[in-house]
């Protein structure tokens, strides 16, 4: 069963946010109600709390005697050496922008649609039945020789297109 | 936020540090060299990374001490160099082939399944594979999304807190915690998960 | 991960199938650098010999077209030249046919057609487009016996 509520937008934010509490006190309520209805968002909110259970009990590390022992002295080398003013982080990557961005890649994706389309559709929205040349021969210049005239012609009820050349005829 | 101690104590001590007595310093990193070392592992969980960028976080930190006037705690300005330094280790081994995210190193004393009842081994097993699924995850995280995770569920910062530490504003915090969770969400999704 | 994973492959889907389209498929770019050329040099004239069932359903179109009352196939040279080379034909009378492709779009092609005389003069110049496959054009009227030729050119 497809409860409403999995239609609604942000679904995912709301049942992150509930199971964080960060969700408003106004809206806690209907949220209850709607899981008491719905099995698959009840999955979901308990999901989540594992999710964030296991983050919130990851395993603080510390430093071994031997490196908390070593650890000043290390920084002190380093200040001897010279380390550099605290800068801001390097700037993310092409790929970390773009690529792994979710709004942006998927702006690209929607992007190279509409390249695809505009490729594959626009010739043929150019192509019309007034389009010279789509079907027939088309003549799109003609001269003549020094000793010759030409004419353009085509039949009624033919397709063909004649260029048709009278030569001075030879003495 | 801060130590046991009082963050005046923090203040005094910089203070000193400024007018030029390392020793001041070094009881301040001494304070503070646990949790930013431990700050370093949570977001490359990678032992020698983490030990690197928490030595040369003290390090630029005392470069950088004239700077530091003092509008949030001493601590917090830590934070924002180590997070820093950390994306910048996990861009670099992304430019040159991957980085690893391996749950298994680290900790030399081992995991500790705190999730269930020690006497629950099926409970400790199921914590396990769980977190090992989320190892997976987060280590597919692009770097400044997996800081903001790391900042919120591990280090428990107030959103506000987050986006001084890591330099962006709140919205953009919201934003990559928002897409953090639903990737790790993902990353559980083949875990079947039972309704209580 | 899935998510971005099919955005991902859908763009580079995408962007392949676009540099295929603005660059042309490597059957496309052999077929721009050579054009195959045709054509069916006929004799008309008011004499008997009827319609040369070699010329198939070119017979009809120059029935409609001419009102000679015999049209006879005198050769088909076929070839191929490359965009900007001209391929040329001997013609009765002395005569040369120069055909050379200089463009292709769309299976359209572009073609640069002189007939030069017996000492090299021009007797026509023109520029035609012919789709490929589709209907020839005709130049016609160069004198020939009782005659004249009739050169039907076509491409691809």
């Amino acid at each position: 069963m497809t409860h409403w509520f999995h239609k609604m937008a942000g679904r995912t934010r709301r049942l992150a946010n509930y199971t964080t509490g960060e969700m408003a006190e106004t809206e806690q309520g209907r949220m209850r109600a709607l899981l008491a209805a719905c099995p698959a968002c009840r999955r979901e909110v308990e999901a989540y709390r594992l999710l964030f259970a296991t983050l919130q009990t990851s395993p603080r590390v510390t430093l071994t005697p031997g490196e908390a022992a070593a650890f000043w002295p290390s920084v002190e080398g380093r200040i001897q050496q010279g380390a550099t003013p605290a800068t801001p982080p390097t700037r993310p990557s092409l790929r970390e922008r773009f690529w792994d961005h979710p709004r942006l890649s998927l702006v690209s994706a929607a992007a190279a649609i509409v390249l695809v389309l505009g490729l594959t559709l626009g010739p043929m929205v150019g192509r019309g039945p007034g389009t010279h040349g789509s079907d027939g021969a088309e003549v799109i210049s003609v001269e003549a020789g020094e000793n010759t005239s030409v004419m353009l012609f085509q039949a009624p009820d033919s397709s063909l297109k004649v260029i048709w050349v009278f030569e001075a005829p030879s003495s | 936020m801060g130590g046991p101690e009082e963050p005046e104590d923090d203040w005094n001590l910089v203070e000193s540090a400024k007018r030029g007595d390392r020793n001041s310093f070094g009881t301040l990193v001494r304070r503070h060299q646990d949790r930013m070392f431990n700050l370093a592992y949570q977001i490359t969980h990678n032992r020698e990374d983490a030990l690197d960028i928490a030595q040369e976080a003290f390090a630029k930190a005392f470069a950088s001490l004239q700077h530091f006037k003092g509008e949030a705690s001493f601590a917090t300005w830590l934070h924002r160099i180590v997070v820093n330094l950390a994306i910048d280790c996990l861009r670099r081994k992304q430019r040159g082939g991957g980085t690893s995210y391996d749950d298994t190193r680290g900790d030399p004393e081992g995991q500790k399944a705190v999730l269930f009842a020690p006497d629950d081994p099926a409970g400790a097993l199921e914590a396990k594979q769980v977190r090992a699924l989320l190892a997976r995850g987060i280590g597919e995280l692009p770097p400044a999304q997996r800081a903001v995770l790391v900042l919120r569920e591990i280090e428990g910062m107030t959103y506000e807190e987050i986006a001084r530490t890591v330099g962006c504003t709140l919205g953009t915090v919201m934003s990559r915690l928002f897409y953090a969770r639903r990737r790790l969400r993902r990353a559980l999704a083949g875990h079947r998960v039972d309704l209580r | 991960m899935e998510e971005l994973l099919w955005r991902r492959c859908l763009v580079f889907v995408c962007v392949g199938f676009a540099v295929v389209r603005l660059g042309g498929s490597p059957t496309e770019v052999w077929a721009q650098e050579v054009v195959s050329l045709r054509a069916q040099v006929i004799y008309a004239a008011n004499e008997p010999g009827g319609v040369d069932a070699k010329l198939g359903n070119l017979a009809g179109e120059l029935q409609r077209t001419f009102r000679y009352s015999m049209y006879q196939l005198l050769e088909a040279p076929q070839g191929s030249a490359a965009l900007n080379r001209p391929w040329r034909v001997g013609l009765p009378g002395d005569r040369t046919l120069e055909v050379i492709p200089t463009a292709i779009q769309g299976g359209q092609y572009n073609l640069t057609v002189h007939v030069l005389g017996p000492g090299g003069q021009a007797l026509v110049n023109t520029q035609v487009r012919l789709r490929g496959g589709g209907p020839p054009v005709i130049v016609g009227g160069l004198l020939h016996q009782k005659g004249v030729l009739i050169i039907a050119i076509s491409a691809g």
